[in-house]
């Protein structure tokens, strides 16, 4: 038996801006035979985490690896795990214990972490958004449910078209206080850059790349159908902008590249794509939107 | 011909999703003088789907396969799903 790797992820390392401590985990560090995850001492749990951890166990057991995950201390973030679905449907060589979920207030909970497979499981989902819109926005977050809808809409459908692998596509999405919402979305796809390049060989850096796919009718399909296509991630921009989104950050994380782009009262304050020395494995996306 | 899209969903969002409801269209089709969308009911569309139902419907339109489908109570957002995806095509979009 090989080395076995062991991670310990640290307090804050739930919070959206300190993910990246888990990224560089996948691709699996060669040599690697098992894998110890400490997650003890995490007292904060963003979606984005959320749905990146769940590809972590899945990546990493899939190609045989044996996981050991200690949950975290705090009894209230271990219960939200558990809520949120994190340990459900592992493989025997995955040992997460969360023990009893304990009942909780779940209003805040938007989209519980949620996998999509199939079409069928795409069109549960849109149904359950429309239920979300009839019952959460309204009052503070009623301005945000169009940019809501069609982001969750345009990346779930990149995510299992154009990002599709075996594991599926990821969702989650938690409701803060009453006026400030985060979705979370991602998949273990070929990613951004990579699919881009299948018809602009030319567009060598993968922050670049990424920024370019965000813009209309620039996408990664050839023949046919590549005129009308590369329409989704500039539709939940535009949308974005022309409802007059109070506020609003994007980011996307996919091969070497980031972007980012943020949003304030309808108007777009920042569009930035960057190149970085972490590899990211498919494509992992974060809209945070805010309506004061 | 009256297609309500409030009998297939209230949010609708793949490609998949306008392809398959295209077929559906397809199939309830009888070559009527006019063809009325109706979107009454529809919380949200994304423009992936709205080209791949009603850009393709608009397409066919333009091509003389079709009456000039009429889309009839479009909400704001999704409406101008509708209007970019008649521009990437380049054919008009007969908004009620």
């Amino acid at each position: 038996m090989g080395e076995v790797g062991v991670w310990q992820v640290p307090y804050d390392s739930g919070k959206s801006e300190k993910w990246g401590e888990l990224l560089p985990l996948i691709p699996v560090r060669e040599g690697i035979s098992g894998i110890e995850l400490d997650l003890s001492a995490l007292t904060f749990i963003d979606p984005l985490f959320l749905i990146r951890l769940r590809g972590f166990l899945d990546w990493h057991t899939a190609r045989g690896q044996e996981i050991v995950v200690q949950r975290p201390r705090n009894r209230g973030v271990s219960n939200y795990l558990a809520r949120m679905g994190v340990g459900d449907g592992l493989p025997e060589s995955c040992q997460f214990d969360l023990g009893a979920v304990s009942a909780s207030d779940q209003k805040t909970v938007l989209v519980p972490l949620t996998r999509l497979h199939s079409q069928t499981e795409s069109d549960r989902l849109d149904e359950q958004v429309a239920d979300l819109l009839a019952a959460q926005f309204t009052n503070g977050l009623a301005g945000l449910g169009a940019v809501f809808s069609n982001t969750i809409g345009e990346l779930c459908d990149n995510a299992t078209t154009h990002g599709k692998n075996e594991w599926g596509a990821y969702v989650a999405a938690q409701r803060y206080q009453k006026r400030r919402c985060v979705l979370a979305i991602g998949d273990l796809g070929i990613g951004i850059p990579a699919h881009l390049r299948q018809a602009h060989p030319e567009i060598m850096d993968d922050g670049q790349a990424i920024a370019e796919a965000t813009k209309e009718r620039v996408s990664g399909v050839v023949g046919e159908q590549a005129p009308h296509r590369g329409i989704g991630y500039s539709h939940v921009i535009d949308t974005m902008r022309a409802t007059g989104l109070p506020s609003g950050l994007l980011r996307i994380w996919s091969g070497w590249g980031r972007f980012a782009l943020s949003v304030s009262g309808g108007r777009q304050t920042m569009r930035r794509g960057w190149d970085s020395t972490d590899h990211t494995c498919g494509t992992w996306i974060r809209l945070e939107l805010g309506s004061s | 011909m009256r297609y309500r899209m409030a009998d297939h969903g209230r949010v609708f969002s793949t490609r998949d999703r306008g392809a398959r409801l295209l077929a559906d269209f397809d199939s309830a089709y009888t070559r009527d003088a006019s063809v009325v969308i109706d979107f009454a009911g529809v919380l949200s569309m994304t423009h992936s789907f709205a080209d791949e139902f009603v850009g393709e419907l608009l397409a066919r339109s333009n091509r003389g396969e079709l009456p000039a489908p009429r889309l009839e109570n479009l909400a704001e957002v999704p409406r101008r799903a509708v209007e970019r995806c008649a521009d990437v095509r380049g054919v008009p979009a007969p908004l009620a």
